[in-house]
């Protein structure tokens, strides 16, 4: 009977002590029942960051926030542009009548005027289902759509016309407006016949037309 | 040469865009800012780079004669979303070389 009593007590000892290291051990699950630290606390708040960059990293960023892609046009048509982007992978981006196209020659251009190999940038954005909307295309010239010719001046009408002869030989007929620049000041008393130039004007007379953006007049040769 | 630091770009340079010039003439042309494919938060942005004392430079519509210390400075306004900054760089003999830009303005 006696012994009884004490291996009971033994019993009660040992659950008592059980108890306590739990209560100890676990403080957080026995007040609310989570293992995580308050919302204001620095641990929360790294949480959340690593949760965003994680979200970030699988490639879903979150609805609302533009994306830019830049690649060569693979295939396109009105209703979507593909672009095999610089590391080989491809995107398909939806094209809408919002759709905002820029080109740097003409300014009336549509989808239809992209083809396949044209590099473009397009900025899109994801709709409601997780698809890419583009909400601008803008196609990249190969070569700049303006260029630098540097001649002789053979002829010159002030706020008319400029025709230069290059190195090669061959001349240039560039028209001129109020709005041609002319510089460096200290020398544009000196554009005449027989000054050395640099017409910047559009690459292309087609598509830019031959309206002349700028002259620069060199020092005339020792 | 120290790199200038553009408060306005959001993503960091990857690196600096230099060409070789179109013929075997020694006209070169580097932009150290911004790097292609950035992203800005405000309508301007500047463009900073270097080329030969002398040479004719031409970014979109504004022209620029290079000083002797062959640097460049220049702002240009952007348009909301993707923009083309076109840089063309040119020599007394008539060589050419250019670097083409874009950059997209988020604000």
């Amino acid at each position: 009977m006696k012994k009884y009593r004490i291996l009971l007590f033994l019993i009660l000892c040992m659950a008592l002590l059980l108890a306590t290291t739990q209560a100890f051990a676990s403080p957080a699950s026995t007040q609310n029942g989570k293992n995580t630290p308050g919302p204001n606390t620095p641990g929360a708040k790294a949480t959340e960051k690593a949760n965003d960059k994680a979200t970030k990293q699988a490639g879903k960023p979150p609805h609302g926030k533009h994306e830019n892609y830049k690649g060569i046009v693979s295939a396109v048509d009105s209703t979507s542009i593909t672009l095999t982007l610089r590391d080989g992978s491809s995107v398909t981006v939806g094209l809408s009548a919002d759709t905002r196209m820029k080109f740097p020659g003409p300014k009336n251009s549509t989808a239809g005027s992209i083809e396949s190999g044209m590099k473009a940038m397009v900025r899109a954005i994801r709709d409601q289902g997780g698809n890419l909307i583009a909400r601008a295309v803008m196609v990249i010239p190969g070569k700049p759509s303006k260029i630098h010719r540097v001649g002789m001046v053979t002829e010159y009408t002030a706020g008319s016309s400029i025709t230069i002869q290059d190195k090669d030989g061959s001349t240039y007929k560039f028209a001129l407006t109020g709005e041609t620049k002319l510089l460096p000041a200290e020398r544009v008393g000196a554009l005449a016949v027989g000054s050395r130039v640099t017409i910047i004007a559009p690459r292309d007379p087609a598509t830019g037309g031959v309206i002349v953006k700028g002259i620069v007049i060199h020092p005339a040769a020792p | 040469m120290p790199q200038e630091v553009i408060p306005t770009t959001i993503n960091q340079p990857t690196s600096t865009v230099i060409t070789q010039p179109d013929t075997a003439e020694t006209l070169w042309l580097r932009v150290l800012s911004p790097p292609d494919e950035a992203v800005v938060n405000t309508p301007q942005v500047v463009i900073v780079g270097s080329a030969p004392a002398g040479a004719v430079l031409s970014v979109n519509d504004d022209i620029l004669l290079v000083g002797d210390d062959q640097h460049f400075k220049t702002t240009i306004s952007l348009d909301e979303g993707p923009n083309l900054i076109e840089i063309i760089a040119s020599d007394n003999n008539g060589s050419e070389t250019s670097i083409i830009l874009a950059v997209t303005y988020e604000p």
